[in-house]
């Protein structure tokens, strides 16, 4: 993975970063990260993530136009301050963009409005004692629905089904499960490890 | 004469205009009197012709005009340098005055403040212009309090750190203040906010995470940190996780939501209350700080409870 824009936001990805101000080390190129030699000499051809974080929105245009350009297989994410260049950070080929004033104005929003969800939120996305996990579905339930399983009581609420590349969110009890799904859940981070043993004690079952 | 010039030293020099202007058609006046119509004028006709021009009269009494082609072509071209004068000076005088009258008919008719139980959004940038279109949608009161403060929304131009502008928009009444502003200017209007209104929710914006704690210290409520923020949601994307599948729900935020068990609710069980049904799917339940994640159907709730879900279509 390499990083453009050497700031708060990107400091312990524990990747490689251009800037054109960055501390001397093996893990920063010094550069302008809108130049192409620049983005060459990081390596940018073998690389096949990216993260554009840079202060100046049309700059940080500019640099995901020249990665996809130099390297079209890349997978960019990018942060934008305007909320006009979301659309054209798309369309020079970002894959994710993130507008700052939209992510922060819902997080306080929440914190002023339903300040419990707001902090729950936070325990996944910010201090991560909780996470989202998805377990595939033990053989034993296939082709019955979610509410006549004791799936909800011994592990938690089922909050989403990937079934191929499609992911179906909350689904209602009579949802009727299939081979191969993966049912994902909310769990405590220190519990996850306790049900893993208990999902592979169901599929072991089954050999 | 430039406007942003006192009244005092607008009419000072307005005077100045004035008689320099008289004494210019005197001297003419006199000049060409004696050395070109050969008459003997008095300091009065000289004035008295001066200001009958300038004022434009119309008329001058007979033996005061002049009446030698000189005379009329100075005639003409000093009525034209008078009404200069006078109307120049005149508007440069009373503009300002009716500017003021403007403004203050403007004010008159300016959004009134929320007297109670409302929120103060400090400062006018992006953060804080999404948010208020929020608020509004919802119908929740709010003042911004911003030197640049849109004078079409209820606000207060000021100095967000003054106790001033926050009295203002009657803080002491207020439910919560948003500090939106960078992190020096949030902790400051965090002091003073702190310091008119003791049960007010405070909720900052921090730029730089090393400043988190100073922000708590100074009195807000909650800390929301920019930095974690953008770089917590970027590692979601970048582990390609299942967390950042529901990204949409936990940015949004719209789906979850809370539920408080009140009196009637409590003693209940979700199950009894055929909570999925009529609300969604429980994820966790707050019990006095504690979370419970998952909390088993049975579980009786307690007056108090807040329960987290995922709202069902």
């Amino acid at each position: 993975m390499l990083i453009l824009g050497y700031n708060e936001v990107t400091k312990n990805f524990n990747s490689v970063i251009v800037d054109k101000n960055v501390p001397e080390g093996e893990h920063f190129v010094r550069g302008d990260p809108t130049d192409k030699n620049t983005l060459l000499r990081a390596g940018i051809m073998k690389e096949d993530t990216l993260i554009v974080a840079l202060d100046n929105d049309d700059d940080a245009i500019f640099a995901v136009l020249l990665a996809k350009h130099l390297n079209p297989r890349i997978k960019i994410g990018a942060i934008v301050k305007k909320e006009e260049s979301m659309e054209k950070m798309y369309r020079a080929g970002a894959d994710y963009v993130l507008l700052e004033s939209e992510i922060l104005s819902s997080e306080i929003l929440r914190f002023l409005l339903s300040p419990q969800v707001a902090s729950f939120l936070d325990r996944i996305i910010l201090t991560r004692e909780l996470e989202i996990t998805g377990f595939p579905v033990p053989e034993e339930y296939v082709g019955k629905r979610i509410r006549d399983t004791d799936i909800r009581r011994k592990i938690g609420t089922v909050i989403g089904v990937k079934r191929g590349g499609k992911l179906i969110k909350n689904p209602r009890g009579d949802f009727v499960l299939k081979k191969g799904d993966i049912l994902l859940f909310l769990l405590e981070r220190k519990e996850i490890n306790k049900i893993r043993e208990m999902m592979g004690r169901w599929i072991s079952r089954r050999d | 004469m430039p406007s942003s010039l006192s009244l005092k030293n607008r009419l000072i020099i307005f005077f100045l205009m004035l008689i320099s202007t008289i004494l210019v058609g005197s001297l003419g006046y006199v000049v060409i009197k004696i050395y070109v119509e050969h008459q003997s004028p008095t300091l009065t006709d000289a004035i008295f012709f001066s200001v009958a021009t300038i004022s434009t009269l119309g008329h001058y009494p007979r033996g005061i005009e002049l009446s030698s082609p000189v005379g009329e072509w100075f005639t003409i071209l000093y009525l034209i340098l008078g009404m200069g004068t006078i109307f120049g000076g005149i508007q440069a005088l009373v503009s300002p005055w009716i500017e003021l009258r403007i403004r203050n008919a403007i004010k008159e008719h300016r959004i009134p403040i929320p007297q109670d139980a409302h929120v103060v959004i400090c400062g006018w940038n992006d953060v804080a212009r999404l948010i208020q279109e929020k608020l509004r949608m919802l119908d929740i009161p709010y003042v911004i309090v911003a030197p640049d403060a849109p004078a079409e929304l209820p606000a207060v131009a000021g100095d967000p750190g003054s106790s001033e502008a926050l009295t203002h928009a009657n803080i002491n009444r207020a439910v919560a203040l948003l500090a939106l502003m960078d992190d020096k200017k949030n902790a400051v209007t965090i002091l003073a906010a702190r310091r008119l209104n003791g049960e007010l929710r405070i909720i900052s914006l921090c730029e730089r995470e090393e400043n988190k704690e100073l922000l708590l210290r100074s009195g807000a409520d909650v800390v929301v940190s920019r930095d974690a923020i953008l770089n917590s949601i970027m590692q979601h994307w970048v582990n390609g996780d299942f967390t950042h599948l529901f990204t949409s729900e936990i940015l949004g935020g719209l789906e979850v939501r809370e539920f408080s068990v009140d009196k009637d609710t409590a003693g209940k069980s979700l199950k009894e209350l055929k909570f999925r049904e009529r609300f969604g799917n429980a994820l966790a339940l707050y019990r006095r700080g504690n979370i419970l994640v998952n909390p088993p159907a049975e579980e009786k709730l307690v007056e108090g409870d807040v329960v987290i879900f995922l709202e069902g279509e």
